[in-house]
């Protein structure tokens, strides 16, 4: 693995091919947040009802005194300073094109294209995602085990973890797991007990099991998708053994004692800090939702809002206290989209109307962006307020940390976000 | 396809009864998908027909034809949709369906209501043994390389068991595909 800021020199490997020179990076580690579901600008940077995320922003902006009361207890935050003072914000982000859909917003976020109208839901990204991208184009080649896509749900998005742009695909996708699903109670309780086969009879099992596939002439083909080494196979199942076992114990229950309850955002949250503990990737991102009860509940949102707030100032403290991510890691923070500029008819216990994201207004488009990241890498407690960044920079800008941005030249639309740089 | 009309012992009894579950339970699985109806379960026993050969398989299974087919393989029963939705949430959370489906399987064999042969049976007639677990787990007969490759290996090592076999066949390739 290449140091910061090293150049990694071209080598043979004893296949005799020659891999291409990876670039210098910035760092080692990217952890990319979509801070998810849809949330305005008004609501986050804002801070039109008071400071919603003092874990990452500066300002001690009281909560709107008709909302304050419906509030979460929350911990203190769990950084010694709001996370803007590890990085640079950008207030004026936008999702510039495309329908201000979930989807949209996330396939954006993901493969650094934007998308139009015509996107299915059921199919996956027409472009190459981080992902691959970052598989393919890094010398050596990148393992799965490297790269994680921790979704917020097992419905739709988990088909972001790779394209079925040709050339790419499943063999450079990210090891997908939605572990608010997977890691349920219920899901658990099947999976905790497994039959355990003498060590000595794994040789037997492979020896069957090669000459049945063997014989049997389709093989796997791509729609039965990405496949991890036998190795890291191995090391996921341990872990994932390790977390039922938590779970079924009780051990895994509010691990972070949060005095009301965890959201299913703070779960996802954990489990990826999880992810990264255990397999310190290269590349992860991690989506939340909980923000988009704002359809019908604007408070609900507000409160939504602060749990994520939370939940990434935990994580950035999580990356800070682990030996390979501490100081190696940049943290990219954005919503995929925005809310509607107007309200919808739907009004909450507060008097507060509920916001949609369907129509594409202009406020919509308006999101931020944050990239925190060690001293050395990262300007520290900057901030752009001009229109700067858009949705499409955060796949290059990863590319650029990771040192594979060269590699693919004329293949996103975007640019570096430069800006967030020493 | 060979039509299989009488049974020759207790492991092709199971395989008919479970295999012809198979196929009923994914009709009722697909029903259920298909609309919001409410739909009766109601397994009967039938005649199957099996492959002539693996290369007819060119479809790979859905997630929940997988599910309901190996847990019916398993089990010789139906699975019911509560369990369904549950297998199903775990599989469809985990983009290595691989690894996931390995997890399944080894965490439905760990179930005391497996019903999987006795290593004695296996022994007293290996050959018996494994043309009853192809036409039970690929709905087939063994080819004659096949059916000598394990007998062979199970003549040849003490230490593999049933489970082994079973767990083998459940993980190949030629099991995810019909």
């Amino acid at each position: 693995m290449a140091t910061a800021g090293a150049m990694v020199m071209p080598y043979m490997v004893p296949g005799g091919s020659l891999f291409a020179p990876t670039g210098t990076r910035r760092a080692n580690h990217v952890v990319f947040c979509l801070f998810a579901g849809g949330v305005r600008n008004m609501e986050s940077v804002h801070k039109n009802d008071g400071n919603l995320m003092p874990s990452m922003l500066n300002g001690n902006e009281s909560i709107s005194s008709d909302i304050v009361s419906s509030m979460s207890a929350l911990p203190s935050p769990a950084l010694s300073s709001p996370l803007q003072n590890f990085g640079t914000l950008y207030k004026e982000f936008r999702y510039d094109q495309g329908p201000t859909g979930h989807f949209n917003g996330h396939t954006t976020a993901v493969t650094g294209q934007y998308t139009n109208s015509s996107l299915s839901l059921l199919d996956r990204p027409q472009h190459p995602t981080v992902f691959e991208l970052y598989r393919k184009h890094n010398s050596p080649g990148m393992s799965a085990l490297n790269s994680w896509w921790i979704t917020h749900t097992n419905n739709l998005y988990p088909i972001l973890n790779y394209s079925n742009y040709s050339g790419y695909g499943p063999a450079y996708g990210a090891n997908q797991l939605s572990p608010n699903d997977f890691f349920s109670y219920r899901s658990a309780q099947n999976l905790v007990n497994k039959n355990s086969f003498p060590s000595s009879n794994a040789q037997l099992q492979d020896d069957i099991r090669k000459f049945m596939n063997g014989n049997f002439g389709a093989g796997l083909n791509a729609s039965t998708g990405l496949k991890n080494n036998p190795d890291d196979a191995a090391k996921i199942e341990a872990w994932i053994d390790k977390v039922l076992q938590g779970i079924t114990s009780g051990g895994l229950n509010n691990p972070w004692n949060i005095p009301s309850y965890m959201s299913s955002d703070m779960y996802n949250i954990y489990f990826a800090e999880e992810v990264l503990k255990e397999f310190k990737p290269e590349l992860l991102v991690v989506n939340m939702f909980g923000v988009d009860v704002c359809h019908s509940d604007f408070t609900g949102y507000c409160n939504a809002m602060r749990r994520a707030d939370w939940a990434v100032g935990h994580l950035w403290n999580t990356i800070q206290n682990t030996p390979g991510l501490a100081n190696d890691t940049v943290l990219i923070v954005a919503p995929e989209i925005g809310r509607n500029g107007t309200p919808n008819s739907i009004v909450d216990a507060n008097g507060r109307a509920a916001l949609d994201h369907t129509n594409g207004d202009p406020v919509s488009k308006e999101i931020f962006c944050m990239v925190a990241g060690p001293p050395s890498v990262v300007h520290q407690g900057k901030v752009i307020t001009q229109e700067k960044g858009k949705s499409i920079d955060i796949v290059p800008t990863i590319a650029n940390i990771l040192g594979f941005d060269s590699e693919i030249p004329g293949l996103l639309p975007g640019g570096v976000l430069n800006d967030a740089f020493v | 396809m060979a039509l299989i009309s009488n049974y020759s012992n207790k492991y092709f009894r199971a395989m008919n009864i479970s295999s012809i579950k198979k196929y009923l339970s994914i009709g009722v699985v697909l029903i259920s998908f298909a609309c919001k109806r409410e739909v009766v379960q109601q397994y009967e026993v039938n005649e199957v027909n099996l492959y002539t050969s693996a290369s007819e398989k060119k479809n790979l299974k859905t997630d929940e034809q997988f599910i309901s087919i190996l847990y019916s393989d398993l089990f010789e029963t139906g699975i019911s949709n509560s369990k369904l939705q549950e297998l199903n949430q775990a599989y469809t959370s985990m983009g290595d369906k691989s690894l996931v489906i390995d997890i399944l399987i080894k965490s439905l064999m760990a179930d005391p209501g497996a019903k999987i042969p006795v290593e004695n049976d296996m022994r007293a007639n290996p050959a018996d043994f494994v043309e009853n677990v192809y036409k039970k787990l690929l709905v087939r007969k063994p080819t004659p390389q096949e059916e000598w490759f394990l007998t062979n290996q199970i003549e040849k090592e003490q230490d593999l068991t049933p489970m082994d076999i079973y767990y083998s066949i459940l993980t190949s390739d030629e099991y995810r595909y019909y």
